[in-house]
């Protein structure tokens, strides 16, 4: 696998394999981290100290171990502990002005067929960001991780430090919960 | 019945394809005989299908290179930490080898010349222990007064 | 080329050349000439004798070696290389080295400006004036690139990459 490789050249020393291995996580990592603190200009502050974070600790990484789960380790490590200090209720609590999806439309998936699913995906897609936005931390990073990383429930368990029955019960919650707040805030419409 | 609510449990897991094959198969054929349970199922498609489907927010264009920057400067400052630690263990221990080597020079110097300089030398351990206290000594004096220098002069900057 | 032999390459050929040079004549002196006729070395068997003759003086060899690589060393880094190497001479038991490892001086790099080499410490090149390391713009003080904010006045920092390198504004 490419990245096994890069990350074997980067514990070798090799800054090429660095700057391939951040390219090539930037989206995923970025996104995994908004999704946890909800303020763009926080994730990107996170995201550069998870990278930091990851040259400080390589040499002691076992390379035949999962890069993926152990960079969303302690990219998650260092974002809690930064909402730990900053905003220690948005751990638990919807946050006010967050983050919730802005020009959707730009980026809607090539499968939608006729413009009027096309408008109707988008308004879907922003519902459920929305609603994400508003559900506990944990609900929303265990949905980013199965949904938008497509992460293997025990990778997912293994990210997030619980044992699989844990994460399995909390994938089942947050599904309720969105789909709950979904038929809360937009009762009678395509949720039911 | 039991049987019933455990499904529909698992149905919101179902449409996020996190459940093991014997539970998807389960699913599958109690879904096949209960028409609420196959509607919830349904319902749950959705939701699943668009969380997959979420548009991937994109951060600031100069983020990969702010951050190789920085990565690049920590990764050689750790290198030369890594280098460091390294050397100073070997040359500790080549410090080590050489005072007991220097005990093992002293011994055989000290053997041959003590019928020139008396009897007391002869008393090995003593011996040792003084010769080795005093190189100490002399070179922790010399360590603070470089100490001392190397601070006078970093203050200067 | 791992980096311990490119650190290899920093001791002259000189402490080399010397270092091989004694172990010869005192190896051959020793085992030739004094082993066989003292007392206590002619108990061991011959192949002890030259274990420990040639053995032992492999620790003078790299003694000779480290010597050699801390004047090399001390001098690609700006420091009084003379007195470092006397120091290491002098101080028995390699007390001396341990002292300079721990305080030497970082890596110096040469002036983008004028190629001039100085001590890594100052911001700034003596010859032609060009800015070495980047500071902080509000109270000018060297900064290190992963700083995100100037450990001196607590200034955010812009970021690596469009941090200024070129000549200060200095006519005003």
């Amino acid at each position: 696998m490419a990245v096994d490789a890069d990350v074997v050249r980067l514990r070798r020393g090799d800054l090429n394999a660095l700057s391939e291995l951040i390219t090539r996580y930037q989206n995923r990592l970025y996104r995994y981290l908004l999704r946890i603190v909800r303020q763009p200009a926080e994730a990107e502050d996170l995201f550069q100290q998870t990278w930091l974070r990851v040259v400080e600790k390589i040499r002691s990484f076992d390379a035949s171990r999962n890069f993926d789960a152990w960079l969303f380790t302690l990219a998650r490590n260092l974002a809690i502990d930064h909402l730990r200090r900053i905003r220690p209720e948005s751990l638990d609590e919807p946050l006010a002005n967050s983050w919730h999806g802005e020009s959707v439309a730009d980026r809607i998936s090539s499968k939608d067929h006729t413009p009027l699913d096309h408008a109707l995906a988008a308004e879907r897609r922003t519902e459920i960001s929305e609603a994400m936005a508003g559900l506990p931390m944990i609900y929303r990073e265990v949905l980013t991780l199965r949904f938008e990383d497509e992460m293997k429930i025990e990778e997912i368990a293994q990210v997030t430090a619980v044992p699989v029955s844990t994460a399995k019960s909390r994938l089942r919650r947050s599904l309720e919960q969105l789909r709950d707040a979904l038929e809360a805030r937009y009762p009678g419409g395509t949720w039911r | 019945m039991n049987e019933h609510d455990k499904i529909r449990e698992l149905l919101a897991l179902a449409a996020a394809d996190a459940l093991t094959s014997a539970e998807e198969k389960q699913v599958a054929e109690h879904v096949r005989a209960c028409i609420a349970c196959s509607n919830e199922l349904e319902a749950w498609r959705p939701i699943a299908s668009e969380l997959r489907r979420l548009p991937t927010p994109q951060p600031s264009s100069w983020l990969v290179q702010a951050t190789l920057a920085r990565a690049e400067a920590k990764f050689t400052e750790q290198a030369e930490h890594d280098w460091n630690h390294r050397l100073m263990i070997i040359v500790v221990a080549f410090a080590w080898l050489l005072t007991i080597a220097s005990w093992a020079v002293f011994h055989v110097v000290s053997g041959r010349f003590e019928r020139l300089l008396g009897p007391q030398f002869s008393h090995t351990w003593i011996s040792f222990a003084a010769f080795t206290s005093l190189e100490w000594l002399a070179g922790g004096v010399a360590a603070v007064m470089l100490a001392i220098r190397q601070r006078g002069e970093r203050r200067l900057v | 080329m791992s980096r311990f032999t490119k650190e290899l390459r920093v001791i002259p050929e000189a402490a080399w050349i010397f270092a091989w040079f004694a172990y010869s004549c005192l190896t051959v002196w020793l085992f030739f000439f004094v082993a066989p006729k003292d007392p206590e070395m002619a108990k061991l068997p011959r192949w002890g004798q030259a274990l420990l003759v040639y053995g032992f003086f492999l620790l003078m060899v790299a003694w000779v070696a480290l010597i050699g690589y801390i004047y090399g060393d001390a001098k690609r880094r700006q420091m009084r290389y003379v007195m470092w190497t006397l120091l290491a001479i002098c101080i028995p038991n390699a007390i001396g080295m341990v002292l300079y490892f721990i305080l030497r001086d970082p890596l110096p790099k040469p002036c983008p400006g004028c190629g001039h080499v100085e001590k890594a410490k100052f911001p700034f090149c003596p010859r032609c004036g060009t800015l070495l390391r980047p500071t902080c713009p509000k109270c000018d003080k060297p900064v290190e690139p992963t700083w995100a904010n100037c450990a001196y006045c607590g200034q955010q920092l812009p970021e690596p990459a469009t941090r200024a390198t070129q000549n200060p504004s200095v006519a005003t």
